[in-house]
């Protein structure tokens, strides 16, 4: 019934080439015969997709034949890893995130309090990062965007250089099981994978960020725990209560529970209340922001 | 060498739908594409290959590869006589280098569709800070909220690239899936007073060339379109900057939104490529659109 509502919606809307999609089922992901070379990585290769509404066609990246299948498993676990058929999945379908919770935040290198409530957006992909911190009413807001690191006044609103902040706001996007598995299937062929106390662990660092990030996965291959080595700082975090209900209809999995640690240290204990899957979220530079980086 | 026969069997797979379906009107008779046409993206890459330095959205990462290794793109640009590319033909999409679409498991189809959509839009409008919780709410309305839905026209730029370009010295005709049409005059005129106040979907548009690239200026918009599905709204200030340029048997196109009511900064996604199709095909009338009731699909959100 959803699919007939979707092709009548499809079609009433001029979308192109979802409607023919329709018309086909089953099947499992086939890769298709591309060798990964010697360096372990490989050129990015797009798929095309139809919008709804009419709005053309969206490309998106096909998983590269380096990537291993244990990664492909845990991906596709939680919800990234998408396809339009009997083809190849795209891993990274999840570019943003948002979440509310409750719980306890280490703010500054202190001991973990009562917050109101923390919000988190994230852009994987810029990167970009927003962690909204309210205590007593107060909110407290770091942002960043690529090399930049700011503090907020209100979302979006005032700000100041927070320069040296902007790689542990980074750091914490994967406290996340999404930022966790970009980083191991950025890795492509470099991820190890390994099975420790029974437990497939998986083991990459992104050459785009240099982290050192190790996944270890549940029985359902979803990740259960993680370690992210930046540089002297070691951050572990920790997820259960894997729930589909946070993002009715999407297929997506997201712990309710995280719970974070920094060098060893409590950082966070969190109740997920609200949860989004590739919402708007933007990190617009605030041009003092990048002229204050560039002095 | 090029490991093209899985990519070939793709896209004969994929070509037909993506052919037929130009718009919610189908190309009749529908146009036959020999398998090489539309082959696309290096898959046999060197042995030492290294990733770029920073991540590459996919709009902008399809254009690129696209231009660099697609066939289409290394065939000779006709020129008309006044020297300009011809833009004249039928434009229809890239078959997938990811295969037919299709259902990888029962029931997923709109979530899987859903998702890889929205993944792709890295590149996301900057609103103004106070209009964040509203597209978000917008976003989160499912169908109800997108005047698409309510069969309103998509509208410029949410129509974006047109099946058909149809180019004379002095316009430029724009067909889009299901026969709306834009005519563009390409005369040297430019935008009056008037064409601003204008209040509709489409605006009110004037063309010029930028060397091989031809440049379509729109204003004269209502706030009732949206930009994109996920509740990308636009005032009536909007003005809209298209770009067409050909090379080879592809169309690049992309649009920039200036809109300062609402947004930080003008607005580019990224590039859609679009490739020749045989001419023999056409655009026609496309069904009677139908008003779905208030609830829409859970799926469609946005």
């Amino acid at each position: 019934m959803r699919l007939v509502s979707a092709l009548v919606l499809a079609i009433a809307c001029g979308a192109t080439t979802i409607a023919s999609a329709q018309i086909l089922g089953g099947g499992d992901d086939k890769r298709p015969d591309w060798k990964c070379p010697a360096s372990g990585y490989f050129p990015p290769v797009y798929g095309t997709v139809g919008r709804n509404g009419g709005d053309g066609l969206a490309p998106t990246e096909v998983i590269s034949p380096c990537t291993p299948d244990a990664v492909r498993k845990a991906a596709d676990a939680i919800g990234m890893a998408r396809s339009h058929g009997n083809s190849p999945l795209g891993l990274k379908s999840v570019v943003t995130a948002m979440f509310t919770a409750q719980g306890t935040y280490a703010a500054g290198g202190g001991a973990p309090t009562k917050v109101d409530h923390l919000d988190f957006h994230i852009h994987y992909g810029l990167p970009g990062a927003r962690l909204m911190v309210t205590t007593g009413g107060k909110t407290a807001i770091r942002a960043m965007n690529d090399d930049y690191g700011w503090t907020e006044v209100t979302e979006g609103g005032a700000a100041t250089p927070a320069q040296a902040q902007a790689h542990d706001l980074y750091a914490l996007t994967k406290l996340t099981p999404y930022g966790a598995m970009w980083s191991v299937i950025e890795a492509e062929g470099h991820t190890q994978v390994s099975t420790v106390g029974g437990k497939t662990v998986l083991r990459g660092t992104s050459p785009y960020d240099g982290l050192d990030v190790t996944v270890t996965l549940d029985a359902q291959s979803r990740p259960e725990s993680v370690k992210v080595v930046d540089g002297q700082t070691t951050y572990g975090a920790t997820f259960s209560n894997y729930r589909a209900d946070l993002e009715p209809d999407y297929l997506f999995r997201f712990p309710k529970r995280l719970v974070w640690t920094k060098d060893g240290k409590p950082l966070a204990d969190l109740n997920v209340a609200f949860y989004r899957t590739n919402p708007y979220v933007v990190f617009p530079v605030p041009a003092a922001i990048k002229q204050a980086a560039n002095r | 060498m090029q490991k093209n026969v899985w990519l070939a069997a793709a896209a004969l797979a994929v070509l037909a739908p993506s052919v037929a379906l130009i718009a919610n009107a189908v190309a009749q008779p529908a146009p036959v594409a020999t398998p090489a046409a539309g082959i696309t993206q290096t898959v046999d890459p060197p042995a030492d290959y290294q990733p770029p330095k920073k991540r590459v959205a996919p709009f902008t990462g399809f254009a690129e590869a696209m231009r660099a290794t697609n066939p289409l793109a290394k065939k000779p640009t006709p020129k008309g006589p006044d020297g300009k590319p011809v833009l004249s033909g039928l434009w229809g999409g890239i078959p997938s280098a990811a295969g037919a679409g299709g259902l990888r498991r029962d029931g997923t189809f709109e979530p899987d569709q859903a998702a890889l959509q929205r993944a792709s839009g890295w590149l996301k409008p900057m609103y103004k800070p106070q209009f964040w919780n509203k597209v978000r709410g917008l976003d989160y309305g499912k169908s109800d909220g997108d005047p698409v839905f309510a069969c309103n026209p998509g509208g410029v730029p949410r129509m974006n690239v047109p099946a058909q370009i149809i180019q004379t010295p002095t316009h430029t005709v724009l067909v889009y899936n299901g026969m709306r049409t834009r005519v563009v005059p390409t005369d040297g005129r430019k935008l009056t007073d008037q064409d601003f106040d204008m209040s509709t979907f489409d605006g009110v548009a004037v063309g010029h060339w930028d060397g091989d690239t031809l440049v379509v200026e729109t204003v004269g918009f209502n706030d009732i379109s949206w930009l994109q599905w996920q509740g990308y709204f636009h005032s009536n200030q909007m003005k809209v900057t298209e770009r067409f340029t050909r090379t080879g048997d592809l169309l690049f196109y992309n649009f920039t939104v200036d809109d300062p009511d609402v947004l930080l900064e003008p607005w580019t996604q990224g590039t859609l490529v679009m490739r020749l199709m045989p001419a023999n095909g056409r655009v026609v009338e496309g069904d009677p659109c139908v008003v779905l009731p208030a609830g829409g699909d859970p799926y469609l959100r946005g």
